[in-house]
């Protein structure tokens, strides 16, 4: 079981850094697009799409580690023992 | 078998990949947007998923605090369950004893065509009971199992398994809480019938002998069966040679313990019968009383003794009979005969009348009771009938068959018999598989509250089931 959740968590740790190499890809693909010397309006806004996203992307990529410690937090504050059940 | 947290932690992890594979995706330098439609998707099932890992002890603990609010009890479950297997099994047996009745009557055409189908009926409603018990038994005691399991299958990337998860889950929590209240279920739907159930159908075959004390048979008593609070269970008369076939499937005996009165020309004898166990590879028994103050000289005419030291037999012929008491106080001998016979009787040579002579009707026949006081001392007596009726008379007496009259059971209306089978098979089937049926869309729904199974699915279980 170790050895499945080792495998795991390598995984997660290259799909992060894919995901990283992948941010600066489309990053610059995105601004590559933007910029192109042509006057396609279409082009360019996916290019400006591609940048926007990519950013989202890398700023829910940095939350992460966050957005799971705050479910881990919150769920265990709802844990709380709550009233007995009222017995007739 | 993996531990509870290994499985939880792996769940975890598996969650956050689905989250970073939504991020990836989310990345990708393609503007293809059918692709980058699961991004979004992905990251919020792994933080879906996340939050059902964390959510594992909440959600035994909302299992628990609902089936207390709601007053699930297990061991009321159980006990029910064992309540009605008994009952089949019960019913199983006495089936069973009726067809050996039906056998030993020279009716087993009867006993396969009809009472066969019942008891392998009978026998598949226990096979379903148990089988659906230990299903519900299973899922509870591995519930923290399943679950995790559940929740796992559910943290798979790209909902591989998201809608097996969720099902799991649901059924876990569904059928944790809803088991337990089968049984007010199935009494509020199928009330235990008034009728008697199959299983007071549980008697004995038994032929009933009773033996004078000289060992001979007593002809013609009559053999009532009282319920220990006195009830009148059944009444039979003896035939000449002292023998009550309640071995025949409509008469029989009660299988627990009852009261006897053996009437013989209106002198009673009471004695309390443990009657052998109702084992259910049925054979008929014999019961056997000895009356061991009465001698028999003919068909109801016999003597009785009472308050004697002992007594002796010295010589019993067909109409006389001479005895020796041994008297160590006053006692009393008692002679009973037809009205029409005379009585001679002497003590120690000496004829001498009786102290007092009573005439009365037993069974549509007279007789007559002459009571002679021997004093203390030991004593020869001799006693000689002369009959006044020699064809052979029989008392008579209307009879009360304990499977017939008092159970009720009518061989020639089969109705009897299956109804009580067919209100089984309500109880203990039906009524069951309807709440199941009810749990089961139940967890269906949850499981796709869950973001489980598809409404495609849910249908096509519903209808399958």
């Amino acid at each position: 079981m170790a050895d499945v959740v080792g495998f795991i968590q390598d995984l997660i740790i290259n799909v992060t850094i894919i995901a990283w190499i992948l941010f600066f890809l489309t990053w610059v693909v995105g601004w590559a697009i933007r910029g192109l010397p042509i006057p396609f309006m279409r082009v360019k806004r996916t290019g400006e799409r591609l940048i926007e996203d990519a950013v989202w992307a890398a700023f829910w990529l940095a939350m992460g580690t966050t957005v799971f410690a705050l479910i881990a937090y919150i769920a265990s504050t709802f844990y709380q023992p709550l009233p007995e059940p009222p017995t007739l | 078998m993996p531990e509870l947290v290994d499985l939880l932690v792996l769940a975890f992890y598996l969650s956050v990949l689905t989250y970073y594979l939504g991020v990836l995706i989310y990345m990708l330098p393609i503007p293809i947007y059918g692709v980058k439609r699961w991004a979004p998707q992905l990251m919020v099932d792994g933080i879906f998923s996340a939050i059902l890992v964390f959510s594992y002890s909440t959600i035994q603990w909302v299992v628990k605090y609902v089936s207390g609010l709601i007053g699930a009890d297990w061991s009321e479950y159980y006990n029910w369950f064992l309540g009605e297997v008994n009952i089949v099994i019960g019913s199983i047996a006495a089936l069973k004893v009726i067809g050996v009745g039906l056998s030993s009557m020279g009716l087993s055409f009867l006993a396969n065509s009809l009472i066969s189908p019942l008891v392998s009926s009978l026998t598949y409603l226990l096979m379903f009971l148990a089988t659906a018990t230990l299903f519900v038994t299973i899922i509870t005691s591995i519930s923290s199992t399943l679950l995790a399991i559940g929740i796992l299958l559910h943290a798979l990337p790209f909902r591989i398994a998201r809608a097996s998860g969720a099902t799991l889950i649901a059924i876990v929590i569904v059928f944790s809480i809803g088991t337990p209240l089968l049984p007010q279920f199935v009494n509020s739907i199928a009330p235990q019938s008034p009728q008697k159930g199959l299983t007071s159908y549980n008697y004995l075959l038994a032929d009933i002998y009773v033996y004078d004390a000289t060992g001979d048979p007593v002809s013609y008593y009559l053999y009532e069966v009282y319920s220990l609070n006195n009830t009148l269970l059944a009444r039979y008369l003896a035939d000449l040679n002292g023998v009550i076939r309640a071995s025949l499937v409509d008469k029989g005996l009660p299988c627990s313990r009852y009261k006897a009165v053996i009437d013989l020309a209106g002198y009673k004898y009471e004695t309390i019968v443990d009657p052998p166990e109702c084992t259910y590879s049925i054979r008929s028994t014999n019961i056997s009383h000895i009356l061991d103050n009465l001698i028999v000289i003919k068909p109801l005419r016999f003597i009785a003794v009472f308050n004697y030291k002992s007594l002796e037999i010295y010589r019993k012929e067909e109409y006389n009979i001479s005895l020796a008491i041994n008297a160590v106080e006053k006692i009393v001998l008692l002679v009973v005969s037809l009205s029409k016979d005379s009585i001679n009787v002497s003590i120690n040579g000496t004829l001498i009348e009786p102290s007092e002579k009573t005439t009365y009707s037993w069974g549509g026949l007279s007789f007559s009771a002459y009571i002679y006081p021997i004093e203390y001392g030991y004593h020869r007596v001799e006693v000689r009938f002369d009959l006044g009726v020699y064809d052979s008379v029989e008392p008579s007496f209307s009879e009360i068959y304990y499977a017939r009259d008092t159970l009720g059971l009518t061989i020639e209306e089969p109705l009897s018999l299956i109804y009580p089978v067919s209100s089984l098979i309500f109880r203990l089937f039906i009524a069951p598989v309807i709440y199941f049926s009810i749990m089961f869309s139940a967890s269906l729904a949850l499981s796709r509250m869950l973001g489980g199974s598809s409404a495609k699915i849910a249908r096509l279980l519903v209808s399958a089931g």
